[in-house]
């Protein structure tokens, strides 16, 4: 991911939202662990960074922060990806990377809109609307709209983050 | 395609590392400290198995993410060198053992160094090196200085075969587990540590440590505080007493005998002319029980002396026996036996058909005669205090001993004092020189080192006395004026670890064993992680000599560990046969979902133990790092699950 065939560093790609959030949720797991003497689950969170951005290199500063928080268990390799970025100093004394719980922080969600428990529609919403705003989203669907059309609204379950289910008669 | 190589990368950054000095902790500092410590290993021969990168990664972990958040990380290691292995190979190869711990440690450290550890190497010490032990001498005169090293004549269990003394553990029915030869219980002068008069601290101090439970509870087990009180009983007839420790004072009213041990100085004054013969001879095969064995023995044996004591609460006349289930170290060396609230005595009082009496009364359908009641209740049969609950009976009848001037209440511990001497030679002299006129003298500390002499055979003399009695030259001396001989006995393989995680701090230190300013600035261990073998022994003598040093005013810490982790065990996989012979799983091969022994019939059978030489399942981390190199192999040891657990490999 980091290094080419012939042993030379790839190019840095843009910045990517969920190449941070998983990188973070990394940095947390293991700032936790650690203060804990947990060693395994660190190890999990950068497995499963390295799943969410595989295929390209990350942004210059993700990869840096990624490499560092992999240097306690993995030195050596470590050091070598580090040295082949141009650092001409061990990163043994290098600043931790400080966690940044606003890398967490999902900008949409997905919500799952159900008319008598049918699935009819799947919207995003701003993670930060309420749930006033959600519903009256989800009335004005092309899918929905038809289909409340002409009925009384019994019920609205709302579960949230996660779906709309409109009960009617 | 070039493949990644990491046992060329590996080497490099290794090589780079100890070329620039890189995870050197300085000293002055104006970084806030941060200390990890790792269990230093004793040097064996067969060099580094699975379980060590297990805790050493961990510390390195820790160390390696404290550089990075700003810390002035101590990381060091060293060496356990002193002790029997390298003795015992001494003696199997015909070698030194210095030169058999050089090469082991040379080879230890080589592999050490292939996992990629960030030790701070200038720190490096060896607990047999002079420039180390002459400060483990030093600490010893600390000791005695304060009155807590002693010479005792304690029974020691001595094989005649070997001319030597074995641990209890060595021995099982009398015999030396090893060859079967017999060993006999001996009375000898041996240097003893005064721990006990730090017992109330250690368990006190317990409570601030960040320690695992299971720990804390081990080290208070082992310390065993009890609350009880001693009661003096006279002897019908004549003027002698004798006084008993109990921790159940409440259960007085039933004590229907009472035992002495077999070491008691009363036993032969007490003992009527018609039971003297056999009593005699009860105390010459007590002799040679070990502790160990009369405590566990579930068979109860005793002789009974023909006097009677005087219960001090009722006046009832209650039989003298004499019992090795009762030992002299312990308590008083003498008991009182309540049968019906106390297991051992229960079983005593069947055997011999003694009185079983009950005072605490017990649940529905609990029989004493059947077997004891140890639980709480009410007093029954017990005169004036009949009614009372079990904590205030203890109270009321303790004071009213007290005031009757029969008995005293006391706190108890099992908690011994420390056997510090050994008869080896491959060990650290003490600083102790015998003069003719049989004084024992403490040297000064400029007198120090006393270094090790050179000898070439290191089994004891021929008259039995410890191997350093064979260096002639070493062994005669003059103390003011007066001919000396040296103390011959070593110390134990403790001592050097008592202490070390405080050479590290100032370890190059020719004139001090660790300077103010660097123990200041240091403190104590941050985190300290090993195995759970050592959850008594090792920590707690260290505690102790860490609380010596705090009295002293040499440490600024009443605890040497502030955090302690256990690394759980790796297990294997391990194949026996029916006759209980261990295979290596390279000659195994499955057929139809059983196991056999490649090319033959013998069928093999597959269990998860703890990875070991003798069960053939180890794995040698350096093969693992020769394939897949080194941080693989520490990823996949964090991986394997929580620290803590234990975990198949």
């Amino acid at each position: 991911m980091f290094v080419d065939a012939s042993g030379q560093p790839k190019a840095f790609s843009a910045s990517n939202r969920a190449g941070l959030k998983a990188l973070h949720i990394a940095i947390q797991e293991a700032d936790q662990g650690f203060e804990a003497l947990k060693f395994n689950t660190p190890i999990s969170k950068m497995m499963e960074f390295i799943n969410t951005v595989r295929g390209k290199t990350p942004d210059k500063e993700t990869s840096e922060c990624f490499i560092k928080i992999l240097s306690p268990y993995a030195p050596h390799i470590a050091e070598e990806i580090w040295s082949l970025w141009g650092h001409t100093h061990t990163l043994a004394y290098e600043t931790w990377p400080v966690f940044d719980p606003k890398a967490l922080v999902e900008d949409e969600i997905q919500i799952v809109i159900q008319v008598q428990g049918k699935l009819r529609a799947r919207i995003n919403v701003p993670a930060a609307a309420s749930k006033e705003e959600i519903l009256a989203l989800a009335k004005t669907h092309e899918n929905i709209v038809n289909r409340l059309e002409g009925k009384t609204i019994v019920k609205e379950i709302f579960v949230p983050k996660r779906l709309i289910n409109f009960v009617v008669r | 395609m070039t493949q990644y190589n990491p046992s060329q990368i590996e080497s490099k950054w290794q090589d780079y590392w100890q070329k620039n000095k890189t995870f050197t902790a300085e000293f002055p500092s104006s970084k806030p400290k941060y200390y990890t410590l790792g269990m230093f290993p004793y040097p064996s021969g067969s060099g580094l198995h699975v379980g060590h990168p297990l805790s050493y990664t961990a510390v390195d972990i820790l160390a390696r993410y404290k550089r990075m958040k700003g810390y002035n990380v101590l990381n060091p290691m060293g060496w356990d060198a002193f002790g029997l292995p390298a003795e015992r190979a001494a003696v199997r190869e015909g070698r030194h053992p210095a030169d058999i711990t050089k090469e082991n440690v040379a080879n230890f450290k080589h592999q050490l160094l292939k996992l990629g550890f960030s030790f701070d190497w200038e720190r490096e010490v060896s607990t047999s090196s002079v420039d180390y032990y002459r400060w483990t001498q030093w600490i010893f005169l600390k000791l005695h200085e304060q009155g807590l090293a002693y010479l005792a004549e304690v029974p020691v269990n001595w094989c005649p075969a070997q001319g030597t003394v074995l641990a209890n553990e060595e021995v099982v029915d009398g015999k030396y587990v090893e060859t079967g030869e017999p060993v006999e219980r001996r009375m000898m002068k041996q240097w003893m540590l005064k721990i006990t008069a730090y017992a109330e601290r250690l368990l006190q101090d317990l409570d601030e440590l960040d320690w695992p439970a299971g720990v804390l509870e081990m080290q208070r087990q082992w310390i065993g505080r009890s609350e009880g009180a001693e009661v003096h009983f006279s002897v019908e007839g004549t003027d002698h007493d004798f006084v008993v420790y109990t921790t159940r004072p409440d259960t007085l009213f039933g004590a229907t005998y009472c035992v002495l041990s077999p070491e008691h100085p009363l036993v032969e004054e007490i003992t009527k002319d018609a039971q003297k013969e056999e009593v005699l001879r009860y105390i010459e095969m007590a002799k040679n029980r070990s502790d160990l064995d009369r405590q566990a023995s579930k068979e109860k044996t005793g002789v009974w002396t023909g006097s009677y004591a005087i219960n001090p609460v009722n006046g009832a006349r209650t039989p003298i026996w004499v019992a090795d289930y009762v030992l002299s170290g312990y308590g008083t060396g003498a008991i009182m036996a309540v049968p019906a609230h106390d297991e051992r005595d229960h079983a005593f009082a069947k055997a011999f058909s003694l009185p079983i009496i009950p005072v605490i009364s017990s649940p529905e359908g609990h029989d004493v005669q059947d077997s004891a009641y140890t639980g709480d209740g009410i007093a029954i049969n017990s005169g004036h205090f009949n009614g009372m609950d079990v904590h205030t009976f203890k109270r009321a009848i303790i004071a009213w001993l007290e005031e009757k001037g029969r008995g005293v209440g006391k706190v108890n511990y099992k908690l011994r004092d420390w056997l510090f001497s050994r008869q080896r030679y491959w060990g650290e002299p003490f600083p102790i020189v015998h003069t003719a006129d049989g004084q024992v003298h403490a040297l000064a500390a400029e007198d120090l080192p006393i270094a090790l002499p050179h000898i070439d055979a290191f089994k004891p003399t021929a008259e039995g006395q410890p191997p350093l009695a064979r260096a002639k030259e070493w062994l005669h001396t003059t103390f003011q004026g007066q001919d000396a001989i040296r103390e011959t006995n070593t110390m134990p393989q403790w001592a050097g670890s008592c202490w070390y995680y405080l050479r590290y701090m100032d370890p190059t230190n020719e004139k001090e064993a660790f300077s103010q300013e660097a123990v200041s600035y240091w403190q104590e261990v941050d985190i300290y992680i090993g195995g759970v073998e050592h959850a008594v022994l090792h920590l707690l003598y260290a505690r102790f000599w860490h609380k010596v040093l705090y009295d002293c005013g040499l440490v600024p810490t009443k605890e040497p560990f502030r955090k302690l982790f256990n690394q759980g065990m790796i297990l294997a996989y391990s194949y026996q046969d029916t006759l209980g012979k261990y295979y290596h799983p390279s000659d195994v091969e499955t057929r139809e979902e059983r196991f056999f022994v490649k090319g033959t019939d013998t069928e093999v059978f597959s269990q998860v133990e703890k990875m070991s030489k003798s069960k053939k399942n180890t794995v040698d981390p350096l093969d693992i790092v020769k394939e897949y190199g080194a941080d693989t192999l520490r990823m996949y040891e964090m991986f394997m699950g929580p620290l803590e657990q234990v975990k198949p490999c």
